[in-house]
């Protein structure tokens, strides 16, 4: 241990100054800090500190720790879920019911966790590929312990009571652990973009696998939902290749579009309003692929769901993209405007323009585009004044002239598209000779 | 489209490495387009002397195109930004990393890339100037040195300061004709000599030069992405090692290019009583490094923005495409070093969208996270 790190235990109450000095160590002494920093760092002081020293940790990515528990949980950590209310719930695991998972298998397992806690003890987790395997091993214990029907009570009528879903969740996604740890391996991205040909033929393959096996897939498919920016594609796709809609994936699938819409409401006040354009956008994409793809289950669901997205997208885009627009990109035309002026300009000017589709359907189409072509009118016609003060022509590059001239293309650009713009550019550099 | 394939996936072997560029100036210096498909887009001259603009993964696929540099407009609908930038280097007939570099922040001075970016090649251009009167300074101490250890010791600390270029001039023309030359004649070549030297600067320089600093941050890159890539399996891991091997061969090639600018410049005195070749070795070598550093700033940018496992995996699979070829010359340098061939051979990526579907217009989130990278070079 290093002086650093054995001078006093660290606790959260101790920290001030530390980030400083933190800074000057060797690596090693860093890193000694960081690890015994491990177990502290849900307090709001810790996080304040490795914020602070984000920029040495993302240099040296020290490791985290390893544990059977975290391994156990890595097939299925993509459905985990802090709310607790959901061990109902077919599609998700509360991450509260991990330690008593847990507990269960440690009951029905104790010496072959043993066997493997003592196997880890000699891994260091930049040693993948043996800690992979060991993984592998644990799961293998694990879904066959987890999943082996719990001794039945010793009364006349002999019945095993049901698995919560949750625990059924986990056991089936244990059971398919290889496999769903081959397609994150294959398609790490999370989430992954539209599912293409390449992208298809490696879940079809994943889930013939699984079959050919006798294995269950709908873990391996709640997962791969879970990655996908658009689950509703998934569905479409499994419709398409015979397999059939596992039972809760389109419920599953709807699930993660109301929540994708509770926080995109709860956000409208704080999110720039790009963000909020490209995601009412996607939103409404997916409702739209969504009623066109889900069982007779799922679309009672959506039926209620979809006109409150509607609604709370319609809301988003009038009050944040649509209606501050015209005086966002008025003042980024003021000859002093400030840095941030410009950037809240561009950022509508973005948002404007992303969100044409999606106001477009929650009926705020004519009141999109008549606000673009008003501001494009605006911006048009600074260009022409501009020109004619430059005598036609570009300003030379490097003299700090144009600055008005350039900005209202940029703004033309970022509003109409590069195409609309062109035209603007090539004339003055055809007046400059320089086309 | 007269567009010529360079190399393809399927070549292989030494036909794959026949067709790797042989030089740097084959190669052709990075452009920093904000047009998705032209983001690791070269321009180079051909061999009768034209512009050519070489194009990577043009249509999804792994090889490089080839286009006369006049025709680009019309074959990739481009940005406003890229647009003016296209023209200014056709107009600077800037070839090398330098030149491309300058063109590319006088283009980004106007803002049409936004303001972030009209920033940082303000601050860029006002860091060079400052890079260069350091640089001259630095150079001064190393002659009073080779003269006055002494006085040269007492003035090592000041170079940065304020006072510090007064003080060093004033030392410096204290010495009169013991520097070799008379010190108006020195003074003017030390002046023309930190031209090119700044690029790289001196080991005495305390901001080092920007190509010594672009060498060092490569260097953390590979550390980086090779811990990262360690700790993990399948593809992730496959192209991070990638790039590490990649950084690696680089780094190889760069730390010879820098002991070559070092050795060049061992004594600025001598450098300027042997004006001529002397000082035509110093450019030279500093021209190298910044071949060998060309196209690494915005792999590391990116690489180092991603902070979280998501963004790292999106940072990657930009990187990789990315990553620049050695030249064949080159890469023969490490064949030592136990590296088995080409590394262009193991180039694979993930396939990305760069340009919207709908209207054949490049896609504004990548344009708006290609102008981030560049807001961030230096």
């Amino acid at each position: 241990m290093t002086e650093l790190a054995a001078a006093k235990p660290l606790t959260p109450g101790n920290l001030a100054g530390l980030s400083s000095k933190l800074m000057t160590v060797t690596d090693e002494m860093f890193v000694a800090v960081i690890d015994q920093l491990g177990p502290v760092t849900a307090s709001p002081d810790v996080i304040q500190l490795l914020n602070e020293l984000r920029p040495r940790l993302r240099r040296l990515r020290p490791l985290r720790p390893l544990s059977l528990k975290r391994l156990l949980c890595r097939p299925f950590e993509d459905l985990l879920t802090s709310d607790p209310a959901a061990t109902e719930a077919a599609t998700r695991i509360p991450r509260a019911e991990i330690s008593a998972c847990w507990g269960l298998l440690a009951a029905g397992a104790d010496a072959e966790l043993a066997a493997l806690q003592a196997r880890l003890a000699r891994l260091s987790p930049d040693q993948p590929l043996p800690v992979y395997e060991l993984a592998c091993n644990l799961w293998e214990v694990a879904a066959r312990t987890l999943g082996a029907p719990p001794p039945a009570e010793p009364t006349l009528v002999q019945s095993t009571p049901p698995r919560p879903p949750h625990l059924e969740l986990v056991v089936e996604t244990l059971a398919a652990a290889s496999v769903i740890e081959q397609f994150k391996r294959e398609l790490p991205d999370r989430p992954f973009g539209p599912i293409e040909d390449a992208t298809a033929g490696l879940i079809i393959s994943c889930a013939r696998q699984l079959l050919g096996g006798g294995l269950p897939i709908r873990g391996f498919l709640l997962v791969v939902a879970a990655r996908a920016r658009s689950p509703s594609s998934l569905i479409e796709l499994l419709a398409r290749a015979g397999f059939g809609v596992p039972a809760g994936l389109d419920n599953f699938a709807v699930e993660r579009l109301v929540e994708a819409a509770a926080r995109f409401g709860d956000g409208i006040a704080t999110t720039a309003p790009e963000a909020l354009a490209r995601d009412a956008d996607e939103m409404l994409v997916s409702l739209t692929e969504m009623r066109n793809v889900v069982g007779e289950a799922a679309r009672s669901g959506l039926a209620r769901s979809g006109p409150e997205i509607e609604t709370t997208v319609r809301a988003a885009l009038g009050s944040r993209v649509i209606d501050p627009a015209p005086a966002a990109l008025g003042a980024a035309l003021e000859a002093d405007a400030s840095t941030d002026t410009l950037r809240t300009a561009e950022s509508h000017a973005r948002a404007l323009r992303r969100s044409r589709r999606a106001a477009a359907s929650v009926g705020l189409g004519e009141q999109a585009e008549q606000t673009i072509a008003a501001m494009q009118g605006r911006l048009e016609a600074r260009i022409r004044d501009e020109l004619q003060r430059t005598g036609g022509g570009l300003p030379s590059l490097g003299s700090g002239e144009g600055a008005a001239l350039f900005r209202a293309i940029r703004m033309v650009e970022l509003l109409s598209g590069p195409e609309t713009a062109r035209p603007h550019l090539l004339a003055a550099m055809s007046k400059s000779g320089k086309r | 489209m007269s567009a010529v394939a360079l190399a393809d996936s399927v070549a292989s072997g030494s036909f794959r490495e026949h067709l790797l560029p042989t030089s740097f100036a084959e190669r052709g210096a990075s452009v920093p387009f904000t047009t998705p498909l032209l983001a690791h887009a070269r321009v180079r001259q051909g061999w009768r002397g034209r512009f050519e603009l070489v194009i990577l993964s043009f249509a999804g696929g792994a090889g490089h195109y080839v286009v006369p540099w006049q025709i680009a407009p019309d074959l990739v609908p481009m940005t406003a930004h890229d647009r003016l930038l296209h023209q200014e280097v056709l107009s600077r007939a800037a070839i090398n990393p330098q030149g491309v570099r300058e063109a590319a922040l006088a283009v980004a001075e106007t803002g049409l890339a936004g303001p972030d970016v009209a920033e940082a090649a303000q601050r860029a251009m006002a860091a060079e100037n400052e890079a260069k009167l350091l640089d001259k300074s630095s150079l001064m101490v190393q002659v009073i040195a080779a003269v006055d250890e002494t006085k040269a010791a007492a003035l090592t600390p000041v170079i940065s300061q304020p006072e510090g270029p007064p003080r060093i001039r004033e030392a410096f023309f204290s010495l009169g004709e013991r520097v070799s030359l008379d010190p108006e004649a020195f003074d003017r070549r030390l002046s023309e000599l930190s031209q090119f030297s700044y690029l790289v600067g001196t080991a005495e320089n305390p901001a080092p030069g920007r190509l010594r600093r672009l060498l060092a941050q490569l260097d953390e890159f590979q550390t980086s992405i090779a811990a990262w890539g360690a700790q993990h399996l399948g593809t992730a891991a496959e192209h991070a090692a990638y790039c590490a091997n990649a950084a690696g061969r680089t780094l190889l090639v760069g730390g010879a290019a820098l002991g070559d600018f070092e050795a060049a410049l061992d004594s600025p005195r001598e450098v300027v009583a042997e004006w001529g070749t002397r000082a035509r070795a110093v450019a030279r070598a500093a021209a190298r490094l910044a071949w060998v550093v060309d196209g690494w700033e915005t792999i590391t940018i990116a690489w180092f923005a991603a902070d979280s496992e998501s963004t790292q995996i999106d940072a990657l699979a930009q990187i990789v495409p990315a990553v620049p070829i050695l030249p064949r010359d080159e890469a023969k340098l490490d064949e030592e070093s136990g590296a088995a061939g080409p590394i262009e051979g193991r180039r694979r990526g993930w396939v990305r969208t760069s340009q919207d579907w709908r209207t054949g217009e490049p896609d504004s989130e990548i344009v708006q996270r290609l102008e981030a990278i560049k807001a961030k070079l230096t």
